[in-house]
């Protein structure tokens, strides 16, 4: 039997005080638990200072104050995806990608999306591409004083810059850095089996939703994984107070994933159809305002990072754009890490955070000293 | 002694850590069991039937709630929405006019840029400067020339005077 489960004392009355001793021990840890959940305030997220720089509609555009000289003149524009919140790439002081980049001496920008509404329900890939990303990126640049961006696309926030790298060339996309993004959609894991089922429609719907509502994207997300994110959670937890361990970033981390956004049913649509379904974006076949986007025509030196144990985007989606995309400087690099574990938890901050610093290093320009 | 000692405890199973190994090794296993049916056909095809009866009942709701809408004199969603989208596409449009009167403001800086640096720009410096030369010279010897002339035609002028009236006389 294992020693770790055994009361060893000398007596049968010291047995029984080292039974009193953890059941006491378990009632506080049960107890502060239950607060936890209940009663504690959420943390503070995405603390590190910025300004908005531009606003559009809920969207809006964050510059990174400089916490240190700035070394790079090539400035570092954010895109999130349309689901949860972008504050997880700055989630809490010492474990932040914003923080890390800013402290490393990049200009470093954000876009955050905002809470789409019952209005924003129309919205499309066109949309974003044209009416949000390419004039953030003008104004990164303009703000930067420099006629080249680098960009960061974070799952769809990747999918998304494809598109953006595609269609415009001004100002020159000189970096584009993938963290866990899906370029090719087929075998998506467990989407692969739900979104190609016969009976999963999604002009069925977006038609009755219009807008999808945060708890069917929460829904969609969580049963990748349902025991582990729907109990796992919560006995995680438990398990952290028990061993006496920090619960703070159990808190911000929660916070995160709880914290979605509605999705536009437009945008949903091709989300699904387009790429999911039909897999057209490696086959040249997205066609935004009447321009097509061709995977070939990015130029950009490309950094694909992928999570070994993503059961989000797959080792291989992200994989794929070294195969399709157009530039001659790819490299590729795969971490033993989840979906999150890119930008939170040890290996994000030890290898990821250092490796995209070191990678941009050698494809940004310098500033040179005065 | 120690040996003595060793026989001399009493040893117990933790009821307590018993459950907990129990419990995480179990949770571990659910997790892949369940990870492992949510991936089959059969699992996706019946969320599929309750999420499509979901959306039908969906339907008849949004159908209901938008008819009364329509007759009832309360603004609905979509009203309100509709509202939303005209200042959100009024926003678009000073948005869009921001982002030309920053293009035309880049190209006019481009162009005096341009105009700055032009390597010709130096030939045209030079010869402003001879021009510059050039003139004073001329006004130089003009001065020169207007002070002889005012020295030569004094007394012509002075005769003038004596032959031919003012002409305010002549008025």
């Amino acid at each position: 039997m294992a020693d770790d489960i055994l009361i060893k004392k000398d007596s049968a009355l010291q047995v029984g005080e080292a039974l009193a001793k953890t059941g006491q021990d378990w009632w506080a840890a049960t107890a502060r638990w239950w607060e936890v959940l209940a009663y504690d305030h959420k943390p503070s997220t995405g603390t590190s200072p910025k300004e908005i720089l531009w606003r559009k509609n809920k969207s809006k555009l964050y510059h990174y104050q400089p916490t240190s000289d700035r070394l790079y003149r090539t400035p570092v524009l954010m895109i999130y995806a349309l689901i949860n919140k972008p504050y997880v790439l700055d989630l809490t002081p010492g474990s932040s990608l914003v923080e890390y980049l800013v402290k490393e001496g990049y200009d470093v920008y954000l876009l955050d999306w905002g809470d789409f509404q019952w209005e924003d329900r129309e919205l499309t890939y066109s949309d974003f591409v044209y009416d949000y990303i390419a004039p953030a990126a003008r104004r990164v640049a303009r703000n930067a004083g420099s006629a080249e961006i680098s960009i960061i696309g974070y799952c769809m926030g990747g999918t998304m810059s494809t598109l953006y790298a595609s269609l415009f060339n001004k100002p020159t996309l000189r970096n584009l850095i993938y963290l866990a993004a899906p370029i090719d959609f087929s075998e998506a894991g467990a989407y692969d089996v739900w979104l190609r089922a016969v009976g999963y429609d999604p002009d069925r719907i977006v038609d009755a939703m219009e807008l999808i509502p945060t708890g069917f994207m929460d829904w969609g997300t969580r049963m990748l994984n349902p025991v582990a994110n729907y109990l796992g959670t919560y006995t995680r937890l438990w398990k952290t107070i028990e061993e006496d361990k920090d619960e703070h970033f159990w808190k911000v981390l929660n916070k995160w994933a709880t914290d979605n956004i509605n999705f536009p049913g437009a945008a949903y649509r091709e989300w699904i159809r387009d790429f999911y379904q039909h897999n057209k974006l490696i086959k040249n076949q997205i066609t935004l305002r009447g321009r097509r986007v061709q995977l070939q025509r990015i130029k950009a030196n490309l950094l694909a990072l992928v999570g070994t144990r993503d059961h989000i985007a797959l080792p291989h989606q992200t994989a794929a754009a070294l195969t399709y995309l157009g530039g001659n400087d790819k490299t590729y690099l795969e971490y033993p890490v989840g979906h999150g574990g890119l930008v939170l938890g040890s290996v994000a901050l030890d290898q990821v955070f250092p490796d995209i610093a070191d990678w941009l290093a050698d494809r940004s320009e310098h500033i040179e000293a005065e | 002694m120690d040996y003595k000692k060793e026989q001399a405890r009493v040893t117990m199973i933790d009821p307590y850590k018993l459950w907990k190994k129990l419990y995480f090794n179990n949770e571990q296993v659910w997790t892949a069991a369940v990870r492992d049916f949510i991936n089959t056909d059969l699992f996706a095809n019946s969320i599929d039937l309750v999420l499509n009866t979901y959306l039908q009942y969906l339907r008849f709701h949004n159908d209901l709630v938008d008819r009364f809408t329509e007759e009832s004199p309360l603004a609905s969603k979509r009203d309100v929405a509709r509202v939303a989208e005209l200042v959100v596409s009024l926003e678009n449009k000073v948005d869009g006019m921001e982002l030309d009167f920053e293009e035309i403001s880049d190209s006019l800086k481009d162009n005096l840029f341009g105009v700055k640096n032009d390597p010709s720009q130096d030939d045209l410096i030079g010869r402003i400067a001879k021009l510059e030369t050039l003139m004073k010279d001329i006004n130089t010897n003009l001065t020169a020339l207007k002070k002889q002339m005012q020295a030569t035609t004094k007394p012509v002028r002075a005769t003038a005077k004596k032959d031919t009236p003012p002409k305010s006389e002549n008025k």
